[in-house]
This record gives C-alpha cells, structure tokens and sequence, in this order.
C-alpha cells in the first residue's frame, strides 16, 4: 500500500465519526491534473496527489534539459526523470551560488547573511552565533574552524557519556520484530542474544557498585531508561553504549517482551537522547545530540 | 570425482553474521527451541584482555565434514543415515534416520542440549519426535484476542510452512525435516550439484568462505574450485 492512501483511510474513518474535514479536502479538491476527475477511493487519491507532485516533470511548462518524458503515462512505466547530468566545472568562472560568485574559503555569504539577520533583531551577529549555539567570535566564524561536540548534561551530573549506535542487523530502527534478529543479536561486538545491554567498562562499574546482568537506571538530562548492565572491556571508560531500536513494545510479539502489556524488551535509547538542531540550516542533529548520563543500580 | 572443501579466512570474516543467516533461509531451520539451536552455521565471539588492550576473537562455526567422522561412526543403522558421499561432503539421510541421537553425542561440536551443557552451539540439531518443526508459524496464539495475527495466520496467508520456504529436491534430505530426525549442514549440496556455491559462501560479504574442490580437479565444468594458489597459500599458513 502506497503511504498516501492511509491519509484517505483516516480521513475516511475521521468522517465516520463525524470530522469531515480532511475527507472534503482530499475528495474535493485534488484534482485529476490532466482530466480534472476527484478521486473516489485511496488509491485514486495516492495517484493524483503523486501526478500533481510531479506534474512539472512529465508536463513542463518550458521543455526541460534533462529526460524527454511523453506525459504521465510514459513516466509512469520509467518510474525516474533524470536532470540534465552536470557539466564538470559548470559553476567555475564566476558562477558560484556565493555572494561574490566565487568559492569562499572566507565567507563574505555567511558575513552577508549573519548580518543581516543580526540588523532585523537588533543585534550582534556574535550573539546571533551565540545563541546557535557557536563558539566562535568575529572573523573566526566566517573561515573554517573547529567547534567541539555538543554534549548535553555537565560531566558533574551526568558523568558518562552515552553513545547510541546501530546493530549490523538494523536498518533503522524498526528490525528487531525477527526472531533471526534476536537469535544472531550477538553479532554485534560486545552484544548478547535475545537481550539488550548497556555495554559499561568493568573499572567504571566497580566505582558504581554494578555488576555484570544487574538492572540499571540511566538518566540523562531529558530522560530515563532502565536496562541491563554488561560489563564490557570493549568500551572505554568514561562512555557507556546501546544499540537504538530495542525499546519496542507495539511493534510485535518478537520485538516486545510482553506485547499484551507493552513491556519492550529493552531500553529505547530515544529517552535518553535530547532533541537537538542545527540552528543555521534548521536541520534535525541525528537523534538529537549527544548527551551524558548518570547510572544507578535500579 | 571433487573432493569438496570449505576454507574460512579468519582474518577477512568479522562475525557480521550473514553467512548464518543465509544458511537458515536457504534450508528452512527453523528457531532454537527445547535446546537445539537449529543454527547450522553459528559464532562464538570472545573479548579478552583489559581495556586498552583488548582482543575480540570471531569464529564462525559449523560442521567440519570431517575427513574420519564420529558422527557417521555413531550412526549405528545400516545402511548409515548420516554417510560420506564420494565428494567428501557427510549428508544426513532422513529416511534412514530413526533419531537416536547418537551422532550429536560422538560429534566434538556438538551436544543433546546446549541449555543444560550451557554450550555456545551445536551443528547437529535434533527435531522433537512429538511435535512439528516451525513451531512459531504453527502457533495459532493471538497476543490480543480478535486484533494481532499469529504466525499459523501469516504462514497460511503466504501459503507454505515457513513462509519464506526455500524449495528444493535431494536424494537424502528434505528441505524442511521432519518431526524426529537430526539436521546439519549439508555442504548445500543440492546446489553444488548445480554448479552452485554454498550459500553461505555465495553470501559472506567479505568472500571470506572459499569452497572448492580441493583436487583442483575439473568436474564438467560445474564443480566450483578453490583456486590451487589460494588453497597453498592458506594452507601453509
């Protein structure tokens, strides 16, 4: 099933009980491009709203350079529209998207851009990189320069440092729902079968009066899992780690421990992690950013 | 006539654990249950040492068609269920098989019950005479009544017990066995006979798994063969 048709499904259902919203929207107005018709069931309306989506590329107001497409149907059967291949050095002379049309190793389009948004706040741009969360000052900014690793939680509080990773057998994190998943999880180095483990250096879990197996609670600055501990030679001291993907309880009779009553069968390291940004661009830090934790026996 | 061989590189194979995969959805093993791990092919993984220096140590194991096998010794009807074919691979008859578990005992990779011997692996697994293998797709349990599915529901849906049943034919072995007979590796050969490699050697991503003949010997073309210099230089290692 094409993800589009759910929305229908739901709007379909919301109508049903009496929120006829989203179904008058989507039955109403997603019109056919080519013969104006309104989609009268799921798959009618995935169509139409993908045929609205890609109308510029298999009905181009101009001709495009790239792929020669004879109208929908035709793109349809090749599934794929190519752009015109770039040409090496197309944007050399000149031709930069830059605010001086060349490439910059001093960035006189940041510089531009900083400063005008610090003029719309009133402000410094030394404050605007500030508050981004930058340590730089001044002209350092505009050059490349190092800026350490952001880590939530002082090393006082939440003195170890709490790495997520992924196991060989996950993609993202909906895998674990396979009992060959849970049988071969000893795959990943330092990890154990049918379990999920918090992988702690054995000198770091003697300071904490832990022992290998016993149940822990770990917190970070945004949340709490609990979880079993391994003592393992594997980590460095300092830092604690855990594959993401284990803390299902809705997935599956395999990926919960008790599916009935939503017990997951390990921790879902989620909790744990802050939600972060990329405050220049706005983009989403991978999982958020890294965080400390602080770890008590449970 | 090949003398079929597997070589494994340690130094290329990481434990990433694809080779034992690739055997279960070839031949249909079904999962661990009563002790019996079903995993032909399996690793044990060590960490040694203490922090900096530490040592992980991945070995794949599986069965060694032995050259002088315990298991055919044990195997006490006649003719053997578990024989040497000419190739040099040890295949497990399951007509001749009564389940005595006799070849589990002799062979030195494996035992009657990893649970109770707390062993990493066994390459022989036993299937309980009482009840049928894949239990999990026969299991007609809904977690919540009138809303999950249960395995029996999705192997019926795809049509065959498992649901991602590899199909194939061979003159000893089945490719789903039966309630009271052992299983183990078989060398795959219902694919080398074809011309193919193992698939478990067809899956490693890092060509760790080199099977061949170990003659060197051209056997109409089809046989596999582990390249003579190949087999020297691991040899003399």
């Amino acid at each position: 099933m094409d993800e589009t048709e759910i929305y229908w499904h739901l709007a379909e259902k919301l109508k049903a009980k009496g929120f006829d919203n989203l179904y008058n929207y989507y039955s109403k107005e997603f019109k056919d491009p080519e013969t104006g018709k309104t989609p009268a069931n799921a798959e009618e309306f995935a169509e139409i709203a993908v045929k609205i989506m890609t109308k510029p590329v298999w009905s181009p107001k101009e001709p495009l350079k790239g792929d020669k497409l004879e109208g929908w149907e035709d793109f349809k059967k090749k599934g794929i529209y190519n752009s015109e291949p770039y040409k090496f050095k197309a944007h050399w002379g000149g031709k930069f998207g830059t605010a001086t049309k060349k490439f910059e190793f001093y960035s006189e389009t940041l510089k531009k851009a900083l400063g005008s948004h610090a003029e719309k706040h009133k402000t410094t741009i030394d404050d605007i990189l500030q508050t981004s969360g930058y340590l730089a000052k001044g002209e350092q900014a505009f050059i490349p320069h190092y800026e350490p690793p952001k880590r939530w939680g002082s090393d006082q509080e939440y003195p170890y440092t709490f790495i997520d990773y992924k196991s060989r057998l996950n993609r993202e994190g909906r895998s674990a729902n396979a009992t060959w998943y849970q049988e071969f999880k000893k795959v990943d180095v330092g990890d154990e079968s049918w379990d999920d483990v918090l992988k702690i250096n054995p000198a770091d879990a003697a300071k904490l009066g832990i022992q290998n197996g016993d149940t822990v609670k770990v917190s970070s600055p945004t949340g709490i899992i609990v979880v079993k501990a391994k003592l393992w030679e594997g980590v460095r001291p300092g830092i604690v780690t855990k594959c993401y993907g284990q803390g299902h309880w809705a997935y599956g009779r395999v990926a919960a421990k008790d599916y009935a009553r939503s017990t997951p069968r390990g921790g879902n390291n989620n909790e744990l992690l802050p939600d972060d940004y990329e405050r220049l661009t706005g983009s989403t830090a991978r999982n958020g950013g890294y965080a400390g934790v602080k770890i008590e026996k449970a | 006539m090949p003398k079929f061989g597997m070589l494994i590189d340690l130094q290329k194979c990481v434990g990433c654990g694809a080779c034992a995969i690739a055997c279960k959805t070839e031949n249909n093993t079904p999962d661990r249950a009563k002790g019996q791990t079903f995993n032909w092919a399996d690793f044990i993984y060590k960490t040694e040492g203490k922090f900096p220096k530490v040592n992980f140590t991945t070995m794949p194991v599986l069965c060694n068609h032995c050259t002088d096998a315990p298991c055919v010794q044990a195997c006490p009807v006649t003719p053997k269920a578990m024989h040497k074919h000419k190739n040099g691979m040890i295949i497990h008859n399951q007509e001749r098989c009564i389940g005595c578990r006799l070849c589990q005992g002799a062979c030195p990779y494996s035992t009657q019950d990893v649970d109770k011997d707390k062993a990493a692996y066994s390459v022989i697994s036993f299937n309980e005479a009482d009840s049928k293998p894949h239990g999990f797709y026969r299991d007609t349990t809904e977690i919540i009544k009138g809303l999950t599915a249960s395995g029996a529901q999705v192997a019926q849906k795809a049509g065959d017990t498992p649901p991602h049943r590899t199909l194939y034919k061979h003159s000893d072995y089945a490719d789903v066995r039966r309630p009271g007979v052992v299983e183990k590796c078989i060398f795959c050969e219902h694919r080398v006979l074809k011309g193919e490699q193992p698939y478990c050697a067809a899956s490693c991503p890092a060509k760790a798994r080199v099977f061949g003949d170990l003659c060197g010997q051209k056997g109409g073309g089809k046989t596999p063969q582990i390249p003579g210099e190949l087999f020297s230089k691991l040899a003399a290692r």
